[in-house]
């Protein structure tokens, strides 16, 4: 067996074909994907600058002031005053304004314009306005001279504003899909062809006529890929990360998950690439390659805009890069080790049936 | 002694009869040719030696071991050199070597042992660290025997080994399976070559549409075919009289059974069982007549094969 593993990773390393497309290639289109897709990273939640108009009516000057310098001070939003409220309306409806505010007899009226981000945003600031108003209110009708003790300085930030500790980019987006990619197209790959490029070059007779016996036989191929799938993960993982700064998790543990969440995805790739390949009799690339290509397209390999609700979330390449991204952006490990449990047990599965299968296939 | 003995040995593939009824007996250290056109029902025949195929009726016992029931036991004492080069390009000739030997269990200083013979014995010892795809065709066959003897196996089964090298290297392995004999190996051999089979193989056997023709030591097949041969003798005209004695001394020498004097040119028809002519020579030599060229007309395998199958092997 060990010879075996020898001879496979020997032969792995000495492919020139092999190391081009199973170690320099994915890590250069981590590199040439993660850096020309990087300007496509824009959030579909940035709502930008927020155009409204908005009208006074039936309230105290001081109101209708405060509202107005509340709204100014926002700047978020760039509030424009027009006490036609049907030409105000009118505006709101055909999308050259965002909203309209109406401040009448002391009540506060919304009316939603086109977006509705934009509408939950407002309705938001417009329930803190009320809210803070209402507090005034109370206090000033109770103990007035309470108000003037607060800090009226609206500058000030009263919300700290700090992100998740997640700023990432598409660079460190393909590091982990690439990985996942290459396990599927090219670890699969590996399994499928691990007795038809024996049989290819003649060899299979030899290892046959040899007293190994096919479960053996099987299994020492299956064990003799691994080594070369797990370093090719470990090499696409260093490179992206060293050469090209890309970034998987923050602390060495995390990074020792991922990488044996790899390892366990590129084994049961392997033996389920083993099992199509003892059963097809067409070269095991024409099975391949379509369905590793339809996996991880409709998983969000190549984009992370291709999504099909209730169909991708169901696909292995897809539960993977989610197991990694959720370890990788959030530290959290759960998904991971089920992730690495049913890969486990796929294995056992797979490659149990696989040697059954072997041991009763005709030689010639 | 018989080493391996195959005793009606059928295979059919679907209705398709390949092997029918064959058997055969191989001696222990002999070369034993198996010899038969494309489709004969060789490769089957070896292939179910070697165990890499299952036999549909009959038996093939091999060291007095059964090849169904003992079958891991006989697979550690063949070595198979396919006809196709069966070695991986991207490790060195002794790497492959290693590689296949310690399939058999030879691991350190043994298996390295076992690969540098199997590698001096192909006379690629210099060429160990070389990678079979920067090797020429001849030294890539000799490649795939290392391969194949390196576990030392009592049985070698070779298919073909020599197809499309060069005449240097057919020499060498020519020579190598010679070598083998030697060192107490059996060898069953086949190939399209009737010359290397003339040249190597201590006994024939003839299969033709899955079915033996014939078995035996060359003499024996082209005994089967004809019994005498003719030798041509150039000598020197000379007058009826002397012509008449000399033919009359031939006629009466044992072997011997027809003569003809025509011109400078004697055509004697011998008993294809005499292995020697030099009383014949003598003969001349005491006419005073000079031997100036002797040529021997004796069938080949090429005649034997044609005689006994009704076609030519290819």
């Amino acid at each position: 067996m060990l010879s075996l593993i020898i001879k496979q990773m020997r032969e792995y390393f000495r492919s020139p074909v092999n190391v081009f497309m199973g170690l320099l290639f994915p890590v250069l289109l981590v590199f040439f994907l993660g850096t020309m897709l990087q300007g496509l990273d824009i959030s579909d939640y940035d709502i930008g600058k927020i155009k409204l108009q908005y009208s006074v009516s039936g309230a105290d000057e001081q109101s209708g002031k405060a509202f107005a310098e509340f709204l100014d001070n926002i700047d978020m939003i760039k509030a424009e005053k027009n006490n036609d409220s049907e030409n105000a309306l009118k505006l709101t409806d055909s999308g050259n304004t965002d909203a309209y505010i109406e401040l009448k007899n002391g009540e506060i009226v919304l009316h939603k314009g086109r977006n509705d981000i934009v509408n939950r945003a407002l309705s938001s600031v417009l329930n803190s306005y009320i809210a803070v108003s209402d507090t005034y209110y109370k206090i000033a009708s109770t103990d007035p001279s309470l108000l003037m003790d607060i800090d009226a300085d609206t500058e000030k930030l009263f919300v700290e504003q700090e992100g998740l500790g997640v700023t990432r980019s598409m660079l460190d987006y393909y590091a982990v899909s690439m990985t996942v990619m290459m396990i599927f197209m090219s670890h699969m790959m590996m399994g499928s062809t691990a007795f038809k490029d024996e049989e290819k070059i003649f060899t299979m007779s030899r290892l046959y006529l040899s007293p190994l016996g096919r479960t053996k036989l099987f299994f020492g191929k299956l064990i003799g890929i691994l080594p070369s799938a797990v370093i090719s993960n470990a090499v696409i993982m260093l490179l992206s990360a060293f050469v090209f700064g890309a970034r998987y998790c923050d602390n060495f543990i995390g990074n020792l998950l991922l990488f044996l969440l790899f390892s366990c995805c590129s084994m049961a790739a392997t033996a389920v690439g083993m099992l199509i390949g003892i059963i097809i009799k067409i070269p095991a690339e024409g099975v391949i390659i379509p369905l590793a290509w339809s996996l991880l397209f409709f998983s969000g390999s190549f984009s992370k805009e291709i999504f099909l609700e209730g169909f991708s979330d169901k696909l292995p390449p897809y539960l993977i890069q989610q197991s990694a991204f959720r370890l990788t952006l959030y530290g959290e490990s759960g998904d991971t080790v089920i992730t690495m449990a049913v890969c486990l047990a796929v294995t056992v599965f797979v490659s149990l049936i696989g040697a059954v299968i072997f041991r009763r296939k005709k030689t010639v | 002694m018989i080493f391996a003995s195959v005793k009606n040995l059928v295979k059919n593939y679907g209705n398709r009869c390949a092997v029918d009824n064959l058997s055969f007996d191989v001696n222990e250290g002999e070369i034993f040719g198996l010899i038969g056109p494309n489709g004969a029902g060789k490769s089957t025949t070896i292939n179910i030696i070697t165990t890499l195929d299952e036999m549909t009726s009959g038996s093939v016992m091999i060291d007095g071991k059964d090849i169904v029931k003992q079958r891991a036991e006989i697979r550690r004492m063949i070595g198979s050199v396919p006809q196709e080069i069966a070695v991986y390009p991207y490790l060195t000739a002794k790497e492959n070597v290693e590689f296949f030997a310690s399939l058999y269990g030879f691991k350190g200083e043994q298996l390295h042992k076992n690969a540098m013979t199997a590698l001096e014995f192909a006379g690629l010892a210099d060429k160990a660290d070389m990678k079979p795809k920067k090797m020429s065709g001849g030294m890539k066959r000799r490649l795939n025997i290392a391969c194949g003897i390196a576990h030392k196996p009592k049985l070698i089964v070779m298919d073909e080994p020599t197809v499309g090298v060069d005449a240097q290297s057919r020499e060498h392995i020519m020579n190598s399976i010679k070598k083998l004999r030697e060192s107490g190996a059996t060898v069953i051999y086949t190939s399209h070559y009737m010359h290397e089979v003339e040249e190597i193989c201590d006994r024939v056997a003839i299969i033709d549409k899955g079915r033996l023709v014939a078995e035996g030591t060359q003499q024996e097949l082209i005994t089967m075919i004809t019994d005498s041969c003719t030798i041509h003798i150039t000598t020197k005209q000379c007058d009826s009289e002397k012509r008449n004695k000399v033919l009359a001394a031939i006629s009466n020498l044992p072997d011997v059974n027809r003569v003809q004097f025509t011109d400078n040119m004697i055509n004697v028809d011998m008993s294809i069982s005499c292995n020697d002519i030099s009383h014949v020579i003598s003969e001349l030599v005491n006419h005073d007549l000079p031997v100036l060229e002797v040529n021997t007309e004796k069938p080949d395998m090429d005649a034997v094969f044609l005689s006994l199958t009704g076609h030519e092997i290819r």
